[in-house]
């Protein structure tokens, strides 16, 4: 039975939100229209204003729109400020003019739509407001539920499923009232999210906000979360914090590995793994071809037996170079084994988040290690949901959200083993239920076709012209709104636009309730102190008239 | 009394029930004392420089200029020159109002310019026949109104009027009505809306000015500046904002 609700917000309710503008006239734009607001301040970009409009139903719908762009229309001109140290409000007063009057802003903002429980989503009414209509500001419980891309609260079927709202923060306009701003995980597991800024604005920090709503009790997600630089370390806070405590007695579990905790199994490599580990010749790629071909069936081999294949193949000599190559990259190599410590069963499990932390390993080693992982847990995710799980070892029962922090490593515009698989997952995962999240700080240097099918982005400051041009290019859904705004976000503060919300948003990103590990080193305070470490550590070499061997004899004074 | 207007008959006839000429008349002729404050009880050491004329607006009067036939000391070029300012009674009784205004400009008038044919007689013969007595060229002043304010009544209180008002004076002026010169010190207090300095009435008085609104205005900040202390730099932005509109409107900049 569904909720007797018709509207989000009704005509009454929001006639008792201030009045900010009056419509002038359409916009440039199909869906924009202008208005005049004679207190700048009270409206600024990316805010969100309402107004009730007829649409041949039997009760008038309160519409969103979001400010887009604002102009001064009038104000007080230049001349009046040829002398920095004279306030041009003073003079505007000993003119005779209102000092903060007089100013009057054109504000163009895009109709969003108004909520239809019929099509159970946002409807545009495809017609602007007439001239003349007064605009509210719109109201902040109306915002929260209609920002998610999930059907509000009051209109839900009895029975559904709650649909698992992370709280991200909340809307950054608003001053003077909280409004949460929420995004759905299963949106967001499902459709992969980018979380893009520059370094110092905040990903990480975004990033582990998510990571701790997905492990709430509400969600008790299974993450798995690669970490070139050991900065989600102090995820396992969660463990014992009362914020994350089901009432059922859910608390979520942390893994951290350490990289030398880090291995990968020689028989999870594929051919082209090797060879770019090897780096063979054409002859030496032939000889390894052949041995790979004869150990392509087992469950396990070491380096040894490689060695071994390519001898068996080859007994005459040609594969001694590619022999050195296998001792120096595979045998003598502790990240290679003949086993790994990586079993998917312990690695991604409902509740749990799990870092592996990649600080120490070389670029190509943590490229090696993404591939493999996704590798296995697609076809264990495959293999659950379309295929027989007798043909894995372990199938996976349950999604998986897959976290890449400085993802322009493991997806680059460019060559890395481990870019083939995560296209195939952004583009087909959705199907299996492994969802991958993206952090970079330089999208330009991301593949564009991992990038493109982000459905969720989290954007955060960027100035560098490349960066943002990558950004209008591949990923859908990013407006002008969205790419105007970010040059002038602050640390912490972000456009969340995509498949998650109805409409671009601009958003503070909330305080973490665990700690934050990526802060800046103190390079003043650190040189200070290691200069006097330096100063009262005594010298190695020993003073040269206390040398026994010294020509001139022991403390003889020269 | 040195300064005195002496009114004369036509205007003393014309405009009896005006406020001012009727105190200045009575003062003169009827020797009647009065109990209600008045302009002259407030500017008693005032020089008046004409008498109203004419308007063209609710703020932009023309005033004739006194001769010597109007006053033993009559005013000399150099007490009404352009942004001079002036006080005026307004046009009730009893009232305690003055308009503060502005000399915006002068002009000269002679009816008999161009009458410079031969005579028919001797000069003091031809006197006789000229259609008037009186020596008809003048001299009219354009005066524009700022504002109005509350005459103290109190001629030692530097300040001599209270609580300015820029916006346009509610009465008119009557016809005749005595122009006097405004003491720096009242222009001055007339600048002091709510505590701080004001020209509330630059709109309209640019308009009245019309082609000099920049020169008039920069007139009145001169004499601030004389007067004020802390304010220069006020004064300068406003001087500096009307020169370079006026030069932009004269096509000197662009």
């Amino acid at each position: 039975m569904s909720n007797d609700k018709t509207t989000v917000v009704d005509a009454a309710e929001l006639a008792a939100e201030p009045v900010v503008g009056t419509v002038v006239e359409p916009g440039d734009e199909v869906g924009e229209f202008v208005f005049a607001a004679p207190d700048g301040q009270a409206v600024s970009t990316g805010e969100f204003v309402a107004y009730s409009q007829s649409t041949g139903g039997n009760s008038d719908e309160v519409v969103l729109a979001r400010v887009s762009d604002r102009e001064r229309e009038a104000g007080l001109p230049a001349s009046f400020m040829t002398d920095p140290d004279v306030d041009a409000g003073r003079v505007a007063t000993a003119l005779g003019a209102e000092a903060d009057g007089g100013e009057l802003y054109r504000i163009t903002a895009e109709v969003i739509g108004y909520y239809d429980p019929g099509f159970e989503s946002f409807r545009n009414p495809r017609q602007l407001p007439d001239t003349g209509t007064r605009l509210h500001r719109a109201p902040g419980e109306m915002l929260e539920v209609v920002i998610p891309n999930v059907t509000p609260p009051g209109f839900r079927e009895e029975g559904d499923p709650d649909p698992g709202m992370a709280w991200m923060g909340r809307l950054l306009n608003r001053a003077d009232e909280k409004v949460t701003i929420e995004l759905p995980v299963n949106e967001v597991a499902a459709t992969h999210l980018a979380i893009l800024a520059s370094t110092g604005s905040g990903k990480s920090y975004t990033a582990s906000v998510l990571l701790e709503e997905m492990l709430k009790p509400a969600t008790r997600a299974a993450v798995l979360v690669f970490d070139p630089h050991g900065e989600y370390d102090s995820l396992d806070q969660m463990c014992d914090h009362p914020a994350f405590e089901g009432t059922d007695g859910y608390r979520p579990s942390a893994e951290i590995r350490k990289p030398d905790q880090l291995s990968v199994k020689l028989a999870d490599l594929t051919y082209a793994d090797l060879r770019s580990i090897l780096n063979p010749t054409e002859r030496m790629a032939s000889v390894l071809s052949d041995a790979y071909d004869d150990l392509r069936g087992e469950d396990a081999f070491t380096a040894n037996d490689l060695e071994q294949a390519c001898h068996r193949n080859h007994p005459d000599g040609e594969a001694s170079g590619l022999k050195w190559r296998i001792n120096r990259n595979l045998q003598q190599s502790d990240f290679f084994d003949a086993y790994d410590r990586l079993d998917l069963d312990a690695l991604v499990n409902p509740g749990q988040v799990t870092v592996l932390r990649m600080d120490g390993l070389s670029r190509r080693d943590q490229q090696v290690m993404a591939a493999v992982l996704l590798r296995k847990l697609y076809k264990a995710r495959e293999a659950a949901v379309v295929g027989d799980p007798d043909d894995v070892r372990t199938p996976i029962e349950h999604p998986v959200f897959t976290l890449f922090e400085e993802a322009h490593r493991f997806a680059p515009d460019g060559d890395s083993q481990a870019l083939s698989i995560i296209r195939q997952v952004n583009s087909e995962g959705r199907k299996f239920g492994i969802g991958t999240g993206l952090i970079s700080q330089r999208p330009s240097k991301l593949d564009q076709t991992v990038l493109s099918q982000c459905g969720t982005q989290i954007t955060m400051q960027i100035k560098n012209p490349n960066d943002q041009q990558a950004i209008r290019d591949s990923v859908e859904g990013a407006g002008v709104a969205v790419l105007d705004e970010l040059p002038g976000l602050t640390k912490g503060q972000a456009v969340i636009s995509g498949g998650a919300v109805n409409t671009p948003v601009l958003t503070k990103i909330r305080e973490r309730h665990t700690e934050h590990d990526a802060e800046n080193l103190k390079a003043d305070q650190l040189w200070r102190e290691a200069y006097d470490d330096a100063q009262y550590t005594p010298s190695r070499s020993a003073p040269a008239d206390t040398d026994d061997g010294s020509v001139f004899g022991s403390g003889e004074e020269l | 009394m040195s300064g005195t207007p002496k009114i004369g008959a036509s205007v003393v006839a014309d405009d009896r029930n005006n406020l001012s000429q009727a105190t200045v008349t009575r003062t003169i002729k009827y020797d009647i004392p009065y109990n209600t404050m008045t302009i002259r009880t407030t500017f008693p050491d005032t020089k008046a420089l004409g008498s109203i004329a004419q308007s063209q607006s609710t703020i932009d009067y023309t005033a004739t200029i006194l001769t010597d036939r109007d006053a033993d000391d009559p005013p000399d070029v150099t007490d009404y020159g352009f942004g001079q300012p002036v006080v005026l009674p307004m046009g009730r009784r009893d009232a305690e109002e003055v308009a503060i205004g502005v000399v915006h400009g002068t002009q000269v008038i002679d009816p008999g310019m161009g009458g410079i044919g031969p005579t028919l007689g001797a000069d003091g013969a031809t006197d006789q026949f000229r259609p008037s007595l009186v020596d008809e060229p003048t001299t009219l002043i354009g005066i524009a109104l700022l504002g109005s304010a509350t005459a103290t009544g109190d001629s030692s209180d530097g300040d001599r009027i209270e609580t300015p008002d820029h916006s346009i004076p509610t009465f008119a002026i009557g016809h005749g009505t005595t122009v006097y010169q405004c003491p720096e010190a009242t222009f001055r207090t007339f600048h002091f809306v709510d505590g701080d300095l004001s020209l509330a009435y630059y709109p309209r008085l640019t308009e009245v000015a019309g082609t000099f609104g920049a020169e008039l205005v920069g007139a009145i900040a001169e004499r601030l500046h004389e007067t004020t202390e802390g304010y220069d730099d006020l004064l300068d932005v406003i001087e500096r904002k009307v020169a370079h509109q006026a030069n932009v409107d004269r096509g000197v900049l662009q």
